[in-house]
């Protein structure tokens, strides 16, 4: 490429905020969880007292101005504020199933007969509970609490490297400089525009019905908006780029090309439709971005909260 | 009760409830995974409502048959029949906001 990277800023001379060092799941998040599925498996009973509030109660309606709500289901949650049920909620607090009241639902005043309703019976967040999950070698709080980690500290640790090898190449593209070749840009921006706006189009999105106002775009307009959208993308390109050729990884458009063939196959398109489609730029971005992931994640792993 | 996972196979069986909420959710979707364990509280407190998700990586012809566009997608039914839909994520005051459109309207 004509642009360059002028003075390449070393991300390993950077202090990692303390905020990024942290992976570690809290106690609370494991207690939440239990919770959670305490509440799945949650058994129901029917209410043979008077409903109460966080039961479900199933209505029929039987009168209404409205004819068309004369037989249909009205289902009231009281104690949850949905709109339009709020006065009803209340109303049908202390009531018996077979009783019948007369209610708001909606913009609509109607008579109510209450057919059923359930409680929810959530089991206690303990070691008996722990036992009915049947998880193997797992039969206590704290046993749950090891197995959670071993199933998720691992892909924890990896989303937190992901976010200090994010900060490394941020900072590196806003810390270095650059000697920037305009007509080449722009045709960066232009070529990856128009593999956008056909994108989105074929995905029922069309940039050129604007987000604002009514006047309908032109395909180049559209484009060139899209085009624009781009410009923030080329600097970090440079820099992934960079920083991919030091470590030796360099695609070529025989891999790329390769690369297109082999999704082609998969989709039962024709390579050169399928070429029309790509973009080697968007190519390389994508190789380029799993390369520095995959290869920073390991060195920002070391950096991290032990 | 729980968020049920549909498939191309009991989907038209599960939405012929009285009322059905379905979320059409994808893997690598952050507001997918926001919405998630919302939509699991409210199919826990929620009775007589039938919660469904589809993924739309594994279930693509249920997408297309829907015409999602966005994701997360949630599509409404009254006894087979889509009432309406709204996209974007929700916390549980926006779920339970959309659910009374599908419950209190006609």
């Amino acid at each position: 490429m004509k642009s360059k990277i002028i003075d390449f800023f070393d991300y390993n001379t950077l202090e990692i905020p303390t905020e990024l060092k942290k992976w570690h799941i809290p106690e609370e998040e494991i207690q939440k969880e239990l919770e959670a599925l305490a509440a799945d498996n949650a058994s129901q009973a029917e209410v043979t007292d008077t409903i109460a509030d966080g039961d479900s109660v199933r209505c029929v309606c039987t009168a209404c101005g409205e004819k068309a709500w004369v037989g249909r289901t009205v289902l009231l949650y009281p104690g949850r504020c949905l709109p339009g049920a709020e006065e009803a909620e209340k109303r049908i607090v202390g009531c018996k199933v077979g009783q019948e009241i007369t209610c708001m639902v909606g913009q609509w005043e109607m008579t109510v007969t209450i057919e059923g309703a359930v409680r929810q019976i959530t089991s206690a967040v303990n070691d008996a509970f722990v036992v009915s999950l049947n998880i193997p070698g797992v039969s206590t709080v704290s046993e749950y609490s090891r197995w959670y980690h071993q199933q998720h500290d691992m892909e924890r640790k990896t989303k937190a490297s992901y976010g200090i090898t994010h900060f490394w190449l941020t900072q590196t593209a806003e810390r270095s400089t650059y000697e920037i070749d305009e007509e080449e840009k722009w045709q960066w921006c232009l070529e990856r525009g128009k593999i956008m706006f056909e994108g989105m189009l074929a995905a029922g999105v069309d940039m050129r019905i604007p987000e604002e106002g009514f006047e309908i775009l032109t395909d180049e307009q559209a484009i060139e908006k899209a085009a624009r959208e781009q410009e923030r993308n080329f600097i970090p390109f440079l820099v992934i780029q960079k920083l991919c050729a030091l470590d030796g990884f360099v695609p070529t458009e025989e891999d790329y090309r390769n690369a297109i063939a082999e999704i082609a196959k998969k989709q039962g398109m024709p390579l050169e439709e399928a070429m029309r489609k790509a973009c080697f730029s968007l190519y390389q971005e994508m190789v380029f971005k799993e390369h520095l992931f995959t290869s920073m994640s390991p060195k920002a792993m070391a950096c991290m909260e032990v | 009760m729980t968020v049920i996972e549909a498939t191309a196979q009991n989907f038209d069986q599960l939405i012929q409830g009285e009322y059905v909420m379905v979320d059409f959710y994808g893997d690598h979707c952050g507001a997918c995974a926001f919405t998630a364990p919302f939509l699991r509280q409210a199919a826990s407190d929620m009775a007589y409502i039938t919660f469904v998700k589809v993924n739309t990586t594994h279930q693509p012809e249920l997408a297309k048959r829907f015409d999602i566009k966005a994701l997360p997608t949630f599509v409404y039914f009254r006894k087979g029949k889509e009432v309406y839909r709204n996209a974007g994520g929700m916390a549980l005051e926006t779920i339970h906001k959309e659910l009374s459109k599908l419950l209190y309207r006609i």
